[in-house]
């Protein structure tokens, strides 16, 4: 008996969507903590667009601003913000950092049987080094399932994996301008923690397995962020034909401390796309805001169209956007709720909508806890299908 | 002849006295108050803070605004607490002054807008320096609306330039201030 159409067609998008929930995700870069007038992601990351390693003074905004305060705690930041707890001393040029990430992921199609799964999203170390003014940074961890355009060894599972590998030299004293080459996250958009939002998948940025070789340069200067990126492509994949080149890019201003408007252009071309298998001409273009209006409440927007011309399969205009709230009654507490939509342009594709319901808790030093609860209406030219997906994380960082 | 040379008199005692009124009401208890000032940080970092408090009053031929630096705020606790008794001593040195011969100052009449700077002088940590202040000034009814902008250093007002685990601040902070003060 075959299995009808739109159900191939709800769960294969429900899998290209959802299924990346399962894997890992890079070091984390929390957008809002623009609420404390963080506009930019210096001089708590490394990574100068956010995520990689944290500084010492990141380290000590982790305890002081991130998680909850009990009892009677000092004004200072303490002795186990550092590294692992504050049990490894390393000298200011070198920091290091590790992520472990262990999630409960339960994933109900319409017409598709239900499946529950425990599963090891991350655990990877990381660690930056700074001489002068040359840089140089790389992670490397372990994926027991997934993330294979990360993966060092060529294994079907349990692989050896490394998102970021880099060297780097800052132009000015200051280290407003820095220039890398290696491999590194793409340049565009919001860099969230949701790397599973339409926006991510459709634009193929998400910080999880969409890194890039290639050479970039980034500022952070006064009220302005930008980083543009030449793509010569993923060295993890085999042959060249599925590589891509191009290039990604955003710019992001501040007015305020607490409000930045952005926008983000890539294109890439790959001879064999690792979706369709056919040359494909990407195009995307976006652009994103971030808000706190006041301290407690944090708005984050992106909207994106995304152009694709592929050979024998024609044309095809998309776009994909979310709107997220983040409201942190408490310190260390997060509520947040995201709705997003995409299409990704195919003939008679309907739009796809969901909606996110989250709370995070950053309950202790170097911990946290989170629940996502997806609902997705997948839109298709047989009908739409109803995704519902629970994730339960717990994660610790070093 | 006398009646009219009395009436002159008569007169121009009245201007004379109605521009003392408008000079004298225009130093009214201010409202609207809103003082903030910006540093940096590397790469980018802004560091905001911002303080309601504001008073004006006349000493000599002098305008003298201060501002009392108790509530002064960057928006993060331990950060404020750094900002007040490490680098600015608050309890040693409570408020900062900004002081300006009211000769210097032009007021907008009807509703003309006034737009340029004065030198004026800023008193911050003990110290007293001079400082060009670029300022607007517009009537908003029976009440005048007044913005103004400057840069201090740091170590001018010998601040110990503030470094919190690698990351120092720029010596160099740029200050506004605004108010309303009620008067014709």
């Amino acid at each position: 008996m075959r299995v009808p159409r739109a159900i191939v067609w709800a769960v294969s998008l429900a899998v290209g969507f959802v299924l990346p929930l399962l894997c890992a995700s890079n070091a984390e870069a929390y957008t809002w903590m623009i609420r404390h007038g963080y506009a930019g992601c210096t001089p708590c990351h490394t990574d100068p667009s956010g995520g990689g390693p944290l500084t010492a003074y990141g380290r000590a905004q982790g305890e002081l601003l991130l998680q909850s305060r009990y009892g009677d705690t000092s004004e200072e930041a303490s002795s186990l913000s550092g590294l692992a707890w504050g049990t490894i001393q390393t000298s200011d040029a070198l920091r290091l950092g590790g992520d472990f990430r262990e999630a409960w992921f339960t994933l109900h199609a319409d017409g598709a049987p239900s499946t529950a799964r425990l599963l090891t999203m991350q655990a990877e170390l990381f660690g930056d080094i700074k001489i002068g003014r040359f840089r140089a940074a790389g992670n490397i961890g372990f994926a027991p399932t997934g993330d294979l355009a990360a993966s060092l060894t060529d294994y079907p599972q349990d692989n050896l994996i490394s998102r970021d590998h880099w060297l780097g030299y800052e132009l000015d004293e200051d280290g407003s301008w820095l220039v890398r080459a290696g491999r590194m996250e793409l340049p565009f958009g919001i860099r969230s923690l949701e790397h599973t939002l339409f926006a991510r998948t459709l634009t193929r940025t998400d910080i999880d397995s969409d890194q890039q070789y290639g050479a970039a340069l980034s500022v952070s200067k006064d009220r302005i962020r930008a980083e543009a990126m030449g793509i010569v492509g993923n060295f993890q994949v085999h042959p060249d034909d599925f590589r891509q080149r191009g290039y990604s890019a955003y710019a992001e201003y501040a007015p305020m401390n607490t409000l930045a408007v952005g926008a983000s252009s890539l294109f890439t071309r790959a001879t064999r796309d690792l979706v369709y298998g056919v040359t494909d001409y990407r195009y995307a273009n976006g652009v994103f805001a971030r808000y706190a209006p006041v301290q407690q409440v944090v708005l984050l927007a992106e909207m994106d169209s995304v152009y694709q011309s592929l050979t024998w399969h024609g044309h095809r205009g998309g776009y994909a956007g979310f709107l997220q709230a983040d409201v942190e009654p408490a310190q260390g507490v997060h509520l947040m709720a995201t709705a997003e939509v995409m299409n990704s342009g195919s003939a008679g594709e309907p739009a796809s909508y969901g909606g996110w319901f989250s709370a995070v808790w950053f309950f202790w030093s170097h911990m946290d806890m989170r629940v996502d609860n997806v609902y997705q209406v997948i839109g298709s030219p047989a009908g739409d299908t109803n995704v519902l997906s629970l994730l339960l994380q717990y994660h610790v960082y070093l | 002849m006398k009646l009219t040379k009395r009436l002159w008199i008569a007169v121009i005692s009245a201007g004379v006295v109605g521009l003392s009124a408008i000079a004298q009401a225009a130093l009214t208890a201010p409202s609207d108050k809103h003082v903030s000032f910006v540093a940096s940080g590397p790469a980018g970092m802004k560091i905001e803070g911002t303080t309601p408090d504001l008073d004006l009053a006349e000493q000599g031929d002098a305008l003298v605004i201060t501002v009392p630096l108790t509530n002064l705020s960057t928006g993060i606790g331990l950060r404020d607490k750094h900002m007040k008794e490490k680098y600015l001593e608050v309890p040693k040195f409570p408020a900062a002054t900004l002081s300006v011969a009211r000769s210097a100052l032009k007021i907008p009449a009807g509703g003309d807008k006034v737009e340029t700077d004065v030198p004026s002088t800023v008193t911050l940590h003990g110290q007293t320096r001079p400082v060009t202040v670029h300022y607007d000034a517009k009537r908003d009814g029976s009440s005048l609306l007044s913005h103004g902008t400057f840069r201090i250093n740091m170590n001018d007002f010998g601040i110990t330039v503030p470094v919190y685990l690698g990351v120092t601040v720029k010596p160099d902070v740029d200050v506004s201030a605004s108010f309303r003060v009620a008067g014709s």
